[in-house]
């Protein structure tokens, strides 16, 4: 590749020192490189649909590498939530898929400003001619500024997604909902309760992502999502005592059993619990 | 300070100091006068793991009442919703846990407690009766814990 691609370097929130100054080094260092095409945005998760800078975006035409602080599948769904097209680049997708390529690169624990700018690098291609390091100073990146405010909602994987709506039936505060086809939909995105992740532990397919979780399975992470899901002790925490629970393990039982018509061993089992005599 | 009970959980005991006491839910109550400061019992934090956030549906100045939810705990092992064993006016919540989650794993009846709750002590539990509603629902937790509780038991034959 010889022409210059678009990077797009998201800032973090505010209040960390750490991360502004890897913010600072990576702007500085993308700059540098004649092959970018560098524009700073404000913290990507945050942004909203109908903004200026998701717009900008939308408008950004050819392959494009997004540095930000998320996960990076989870940033390339949240690009997707605002209808920025394009093709997840970090995965093969196959040679039909004619979409622009979007590289999402994550500023996840572990990542320095060196293995991000080599990773863009590669992107690239070859050895990056760099500007002499008196221009550098003089050159200010683009920026896009945007009025924001900190937010928490899921963000749908839908490659992973089955349709299955487990997800709107569990969620109480109205967040999702369908669209003409039965699509699910994230109708009311700014509804969810803040920090509650509780939908994208009920969702089978793992598809659903709170990208400022600090749980990897969660967040994003693609390995973690489908294999870290974590106990529910919400049960045992209600403060019920034996014979409830055991009468709610029973009815649940009992439910799943009914579905799969499986009488005899219905029996069997209500006749296991009697004997328990608790 | 008298010796506090012990509850073994398999290998790995709960210790639960006998100066205060204890909720169904899991949580210490320590009462002083009218006002109940609350935190995880050594039970509860053996079940979760290291905590890694708490989230309030509650704040300062909210009217509860017992067995409401208050809040979400997200722990390393498992995840749960908080509930209250006691009704009355919240008059604190730790700013400190809320910060540093993981303090609750190191000082959990000490500086990490929970909130603190103006109201009268209701159905709260003597260190020798909690243990013994460990022993009862002790089954129950195991099988949750090993991914079984509401499953068909007869698909682990």
């Amino acid at each position: 590749m010889s022409e210059t691609l678009s990077v797009i370097l998201s800032e973090p929130r505010p209040g960390d020192a750490e991360r502004q100054q890897l913010v600072a080094s990576l702007s500085s260092g993308l700059t540098s490189r004649t092959t970018v095409d560098l524009t700073v945005i404000p913290h990507l998760y945050d942004l909203e649909p109908s903004g200026s800078t998701m717009q900008f975006l939308r408008e950004t035409p050819g392959p494009m590498i997004v540095v930000c602080w998320l996960q990076p599948r989870a940033a390339f769904w949240t690009l997707r939530v605002s209808d920025v097209e394009g093709r997840f680049a970090n995965e093969e997708t196959g040679p039909d898929d004619t979409r622009r390529p979007i590289w999402c690169l994550g500023v996840v624990p572990g990542a320095t400003d060196k293995t991000i700018l080599d990773e863009v690098d590669r992107i690239i291609g070859g050895e990056p001619p760099l500007q002499a390091a008196v221009q550098v100073d003089s050159i200010t990146p683009k920026r896009r500024e945007e009025k924001i405010r900190e937010r928490w909602y899921p963000v749908i994987d839908r490659d992973r997604c089955s349709g299955c709506l487990e997800c709107l039936n569990f969620c109480l505060f109205g967040v999702y909902g369908t669209d003409t086809h039965d699509d699910i939909l994230i109708e009311q995105p700014d509804a969810c309760r803040p920090g509650c992740p509780a939908c994208s532990r009920i969702c089978p397919e793992g598809a659903i992502m709170f990208p400022q979780h600090d749980d990897p399975a969660i967040s994003g992470d693609a390995e973690a999502s489908l294999t870290e899901l974590k106990l529910d002790l919400s049960q045992l925490f209600s403060g019920a005592d034996a014979t409830t629970l055991a009468a709610t393990e029973r009815d649940h039982a009992l439910s799943e059993m009914k579905a799969d018509k499986k009488t005899d061993q219905l029996d069997s089992l209500v006749d296991e619990l009697d004997d328990l005599d608790i | 300070m008298e010796k506090p009970l012990v509850f073994m959980m398999g290998k790995s005991p709960a210790i639960l100091p006998v100066d205060r006491q204890y909720a169904k839910s899991h949580l210490w109550v320590m009462v002083d006068g009218d006002l109940m400061r609350l935190g995880f019992s050594a039970y509860a934090v053996r079940l979760l793991g290291d905590m890694h956030h708490l989230q309030w549906s509650v704040a300062a100045g909210d009217t509860i009442e017992p067995g409401q939810r208050i809040g979400y705990v997200e722990a390393s092992k498992a995840t749960s919703d908080i509930y209250s064993p006691v009704g009355g006016r919240v008059e604190r919540l730790n700013e400190v846990v809320l910060s540093t989650p993981g303090l609750v794993n190191s000082n959990l009846y000490d500086t990490a407690w929970l909130l603190e709750v103006q109201g009268t002590p209701h159905d709260l539990l003597a260190p020798e009766s909690y243990v013994q509603h460990l022993e009862a629902t002790w089954p129950f937790a195991q099988r949750l814990l090993k991914g079984q509780a509401g499953r068909n038991p007869t698909e682990d034959r």
